[in-house]
């Protein structure tokens, strides 16, 4: 068992299996070897966003880890656009939660989690337009009505390959 | 490294969504994943400014010569009956160049492959014709006459699978100027494994035909390529370039 400490000062023990899903933490638990008293500090993390990462790492921690040099995994892994079922009832939660995951799997670097997070957010962003994704998310229109009108018809093209 | 995402552009909305929706490498995993399509990387694009650079990468990074040709002015691609197609291109403006580089700068792997390769009987079109008779003397002085007019300098592979240029010192010419020491050439047509896709050697009453076309095709390249500086053909990237090509080949209209 590891012991793990969020921003908000909350500790967690976790299973080191269910820890080493993070490859953060995984070479952070390198460092201190089988200290099980140190405890681990992820700064960048509040305990409800932690909470739910682990309950994902909990999930698929018999899952095959992805190597870190294996660009061709890693390519297969994010051409697969599918979300499992369990992974779609577990990312079905308020945007804001689903960002912070995102941020999450990112600082911990837990690549699966991560592209299930851009996964959902690339499924809220298809077929919407543009003023729908800005709306969406609250982005300004910095382009002028031209500029606009210039990128949309030099890539009309694209629109039908 | 993140892209400039203004405070304005998120006055109000959740700091984690604009953390998510600025950072260079989680967007970039957004846009890149298969699940948008075309049209809504096109969306992407115009959303605002922060996110059309990722979005126009993702949209150009694997493009075909004729995707760039696009950007001209007046552009006209007539099928002839022979197979082989020709261009025809307006005046060309210093604008229109600084458009051209806009999006070429982009491409990391240029399909300049025949993409009807699918359609057998029109196996000779010839996707990438560039000489004098297909395009008028200025046109080619001025792709020629500059490499760094193409600026495709983030240009990784270029992929060639039609028949070279009628004239091997023109194609190798062309490509000379083109591609940068970096970037990898392939050819299928140096392949020995390499058959036209819908042709089998049994059954196919025009199959010594389509060898004869295959060696000529291959003793051209073998030509070509002792002229390119810097070609390297790399088994592994031509067999996943291959695969990636078939799924993504569409018929020309």
């Amino acid at each position: 068992m590891v012991i793990i400490r969020t921003a908000d000062k909350e500790k967690f023990t976790v299973d080191r299996d269910v820890a080493e899903c993070s490859v953060l933490l995984k070479n952070l638990l390198e460092d201190v070897g089988e200290n099980e008293e140190e405890e681990i500090p992820v700064q960048n993390i509040n305990s409800s966003v932690f909470r739910k990462v682990l309950e994902w790492c909990e999930h698929h921690k018999n899952d095959p880890r992805p190597a870190s040099d294996d660009s061709a995994a890693e390519e297969s892994r994010r051409r697969t656009t599918d979300i499992s079922e369990w992974d779609q009832k577990f990312i079905a939660v308020d945007q804001e939660m689903l960002f912070e995951i995102i941020l999450a799997a990112n600082y911990l670097d837990i690549k699966p989690l991560l592209d299930v997070g851009c996964k959902t957010v690339a499924n809220m962003i298809k077929g919407k337009t543009p003023e729908e994704i800005r709306k969406l998310f609250n982005i300004t229109n910095d382009f002028t009505p031209e500029e606009e009108a210039q990128i949309r018809r030099e890539n009309e093209w694209a629109e039908d390959r | 490294m993140e892209l400039v995402a203004s405070p304005q552009s998120f006055p109000t909305f959740l700091a984690a969504a604009a953390q998510v929706l600025s950072t260079y490498d989680i967007f970039e995993r957004i846009v890149c994943l298969d699940v948008l399509d075309r049209q809504d990387m096109i969306n992407c694009a115009v959303v605002c400014r922060s996110w059309s650079d990722l979005a126009l990468n993702g949209l150009w990074s694997h493009s075909s010569f004729d995707d760039l040709l696009h950007i001209f002015p007046s552009i006209a691609k007539t099928h002839k009956q022979d197979g082989e197609l020709e261009w025809s291109i307006g005046n060309i403006s210093i604008a229109h160049w600084d458009r051209f580089l806009h999006y070429s700068k982009r491409v990391n792997t240029l399909e300049a492959t025949c993409s009807d390769r699918l359609n057998h009987s029109r196996l000779t079109n010839l996707h990438l014709q560039i000489n004098a008779s297909t395009w008028p003397d200025e046109t080619v002085d001025a792709l020629l006459s500059s490499a760094e007019t193409y600026e495709l300098d983030s240009l990784d592979v270029l992929s060639l699978s039609a028949s070279p240029m009628s004239s091997v010192d023109d194609t190798a010419l062309y490509l000379n100027h083109m591609i940068p020491s970096s970037a990898k050439l392939i050819t299928d047509a140096l392949d020995e494994e390499c058959l036209p896709l819908g042709s089998t050697p049994e059954g196919n009453e025009n199959h010594a035909e389509d060898v004869k076309e295959m060696e000529d095709r291959k003793a051209k390249w073998s030509e070509v390529c002792k002229r390119v500086k810097g070609f390297r053909r790399v088994q592994a990237v031509l067999a996943k370039h291959r695969a990636q090509s078939r799924a993504d080949m569409r018929l020309p209209n």
